[in-house]
C-alpha cells in the first residue's frame, strides 16, 4: 500500500426509493482504486440496490427514485452513456447464472455484443478472463462444455471471467459466496484477493468472515443509511454501538 | 362373550373399510368413465374420419388438382399451406415485437395492459366475423380481391393472439437474472431482444408456431369471405383465388355426386393427421433438453 491511494468512485447523498418504502436514505461512500471495498450490512438494507445504482441498473425499474449523486472518474455516472458505464463497472450477481451456452459462449457473450472481434483476438481474450478468474486450468480441455453444466463455484468464477472479458475498471461482487459450499467459497476468497492486480473491487456481504479476509476498506450500511467505514482492523474495532450489534448478530 | 366383542370390532374394522373401499372403488369407476367417454369420442371421430378417408383415398388425388367435383386435391393442400403461410408472415413479426414490449420492465404499463387486454378479446371473436371483416375490408374496401394476401391476414388475425401469448409465456420463463445480467454486461434493449430473449425462448416459440399452424389450418370461416377457392394454384398475391382443405369438406359434403363426398373424406383425413403431427412435433420440442 505504498503508492498513492485514489478514489474512483465517489458516492454523495444517494437516495433511493421507491413509491412504497426508502431503501437508500442519504449514502455517502468512497471507493478506492485496486483496493478491496467491501458494504456489509444484514440482510435488506439496501446494499444491493446501491450496487445497482452505480451501473444504472435501477434505470430499468421505472418505480425506483434515485437522487443525489454518484461520481465515477470524476464524472457523473447520470452523464455517461449506459452501455458504456455497464462496461466499465461489471456486475457479478448473488447466485451464479451462467447463460445456457458453452462456456467458451458464456465469457465472450459480452464482447460480441459490442462488435465483432477477430477469432484469435477473442480466443485470447476468452482465455485471459478465464486466466484471472482463476478458472482456465478446469475448464481448459471442456471449453465447449454447457456453463450451466459446471459445479457452483465454476459458475460463479465463470461469472467473473464474464464480466472480466470487458476489462471493466471496477468489478461489483454481489454476495458472491452465500450460495457456495466452503471449498468453492474458499476458491472465490483467493480470486479476489488476486483480482486487485488489475481492478478495483466492490464486494456486497454480510458474511464477516470472508469481510475479515479480503477487505481493505469495509463500510456498513445499515436501514439505507450509511453508518461507518474502516480499514480492516479499524471496522471491526470500531465502538460505533450499530457496527458493535451488527458484528455480534453476524457472527 | 369376549369372542363376541373381538367379533364385532373386528366386524366394525371391516364395515369402515367397507365403506371406504366402495367410495374409492367408485371414484375410480366414474374417473375411468370419464376417460373412456373422451377417448371414446376422440377414437371414433379418428376412426371415422381416417377410415372414410383412407377407404376412399387415391393417389391422383394427391397428385392432382381438383374443383371439388372431379380431380384431386393438390390445389387445395397446397393452398393451404400457403394461406397458412401468409397467415404466419402477418402474425409472427407482431407476436414476437407485441411480446417483448409487453415483458420489457421500461415499457408503459398500460400499454401492455392494453395490448394483453386486446388479445384476449381477439382471441374470442367468432372467425366467422373475421371473415366477415376481412371481406368488407380486405377484399373489397383495400380491393385485395379474394386472395392469398386477404386469406393470410385474416388467418393472421386470428393466429396473433395465441402466438403473442404463448411468445409472452416463453420470454417470462427465461429467468429474470438472466436478463440483468445481459444488460449488466452493456446490452441495450435491442441486443436483449436478438442475443437473449429469442435464442432462449427458441422452443417456445417454435412450439408456439406449431400450435398457431395446427389451429389456423383447421379454419374455414375467415377463409370463407377472403380466400375463394381456385381449381388450379393462385396466379399472384392479391385478386387471385386460392383453394384449401377445409372448403373441400365444407362444399363437398353439400355436392350431390358421390366422389365429391370422398374428397371430402380425404381432406378431413389429411387435415387431422396434420394437426395431430403439428401438436405432437410441438410437444416433442418442448420436451427436448
Amino acid at each position: 500500500m505504498a503508492e498513492k491511494i485514489e478514489k474512483i468512485i465517489e458516492i454523495e447523498n444517494l437516495r433511493v426509493e421507491t413509491r412504497k418504502k426508502v431503501i437508500l436514505d442519504g449514502v455517502y461512500l468512497n471507493i478506492f482504486k485496486n483496493r478491496v471495498n467491501t458494504v456489509v450490512g444484514p440482510s435488506g438494507s439496501g446494499k444491493s440496490t446501491l450496487l445497482r445504482a452505480l451501473n444504472r441498473l435501477l434505470d430499468l425499474d421505472p418505480s425506483m427514485k434515485i437522487s443525489g449523486d454518484i461520481l465515477f472518474d470524476k464524472r457523473n455516472v447520470k452523464d455517461y452513456d449506459e452501455v458504456e458505464l455497464r462496461r466499465e463497472i461489471g456486475l457479478v450477481f448473488q447466485k451464479p447464472n451462467p447463460f445456457p451456452m458453452s462456456v467458451y459462449e458464456n465469457v465472450a457473450f459480452g464482447l460480441r455484443l459490442h462488435g465483432k472481434v477477430r477469432k484469435e483476438e477473442m480466443d485470447r481474450m476468452v482465455q485471459q478472463s478465464l486466466v484471472d478468474a482463476n478458472l482456465y486450468d478446469e475448464v481448459k480441455d471442456n471449453l465447449n462444455a454447457r456453463g450451466d453444466s459446471l459445479s457452483g463455484g465454476q459458475q460463479q468464477r465463470l461469472c467473473i471471467a464474464r464480466a472480466l472479458i470487458l476489462r471493466p475498471k471496477v468489478l461489483m461482487l454481489d454476495e458472491p459466496t452465500s450460495a457456495l459450499d466452503p471449498v468453492a467459497k474458499g476458491k472465490v476468497i483467493d480470486l479476489i484477493r488476486t483480482l486487485t492486480r488489475k481492478y478495483t473491487v466492490i464486494l456486497v456481504t454480510h458474511d464477516m468472515n470472508l469481510t475479515r479476509r479480503v477487505s481493505d476498506y469495509t463500510n456498513l450500511i445499515y436501514n439505507g443509511k450509511f453508518i461507518a467505514k474502516g480499514t480492516g482492523s479499524e471496522f471491526f474495532e470500531s465502538d460505533l454501538e450499530e457496527v458493535k450489534e451488527f458484528l455480534s448478530e453476524a457472527d | 362373550m369376549t369372542d363376541g366383542i373381538q367379533e364385532e370390532t373386528v366386524l366394525i374394522k371391516w364395515k369402515g373399510l367397507g365403506i371406504r373401499k366402495i367410495k374409492d372403488s367408485m371414484a375410480k369407476v366414474v374417473s375411468y368413465l370419464i376417460l373412456a367417454l373422451m377417448a371414446g369420442v376422440l377414437v371414433s371421430i379418428f376412426a371415422y374420419i381416417l377410415g372414410s378417408g383412407a377407404a376412399h383415398a387415391t393417389i391422383s388425388m394427391f397428385t392432382t388438382f381438383g374443383d371439388t367435383t372431379t380431380g384431386g386435391l393438390l390445389n387445395a393442400i397446397i393452398g393451404t399451406w400457403m394461406l397458412v403461410g401468409m397467415g404466419l408472415l402477418f402474425s409472427i413479426p407482431p407476436g414476437i415485437l407485441g411480446a417483448i414490449y409487453i415483458v420489457n420492465s421500461k415499457s408503459n404499463t398500460r400499454v401492455s395492459y392494453i395490448v394483453k387486454l386486446f388479445t384476449d378479446i381477439l382471441t374470442s371473436v367468432p372467425s366467422i366475423v373475421i371473415g366477415l371483416f376481412g371481406y368488407l375490408v380486405l377484399v373489397i374496401k383495400f380491393g385485395f380481391g379474394y386472395s392469398l394476401v386477404a386469406g393470410g391476414i385474416a388467418l393472421g388475425i386470428m393466429m396473433l393472439p395465441y402466438l403473442l401469448r404463448i411468445i409472452e409465456i416463453s420470454f417470462r420463463n427465461i429467468p429474470r437474472e438472466q436478463i440483468e445480467n445481459a444488460y449488466a454486461l452493456g446490452a441495450d434493449d435491442i441486443k436483449i431482444a436478438s442475443r437473449v430473449y429469442l435464442p432462449q425462448a427458441s422452443k417456445g416459440i417454435l412450439s408456439g408456431i406449431l400450435l398457431a399452424v395446427s389451429i389456423a389450418a383447421g379454419e374455414t370461416a375467415q377463409l370463407i369471405y377472403t380466400a375463394g377457392f381456385n381449381n388450379a394454384l393462385p396466379t399472384g398475391f392479391l385478386k387471385s383465388q386460392v383453394a384449401y382443405l377445409t372448403y373441400v369438406v365444407w362444399t363437398g359434403i353439400n355436392q350431390p355426386s358421390q366422389y365429391s363426398h370422398y374428397l371430402a373424406y380425404v381432406s378431413a383425413m389429411i387435415l387431422i393427421l396434420t394437426i395431430t403431427a403439428l401438436i405432437f412435433l410441438s410437444k416433442y420440442i418442448v420436451r427436448r433438453k
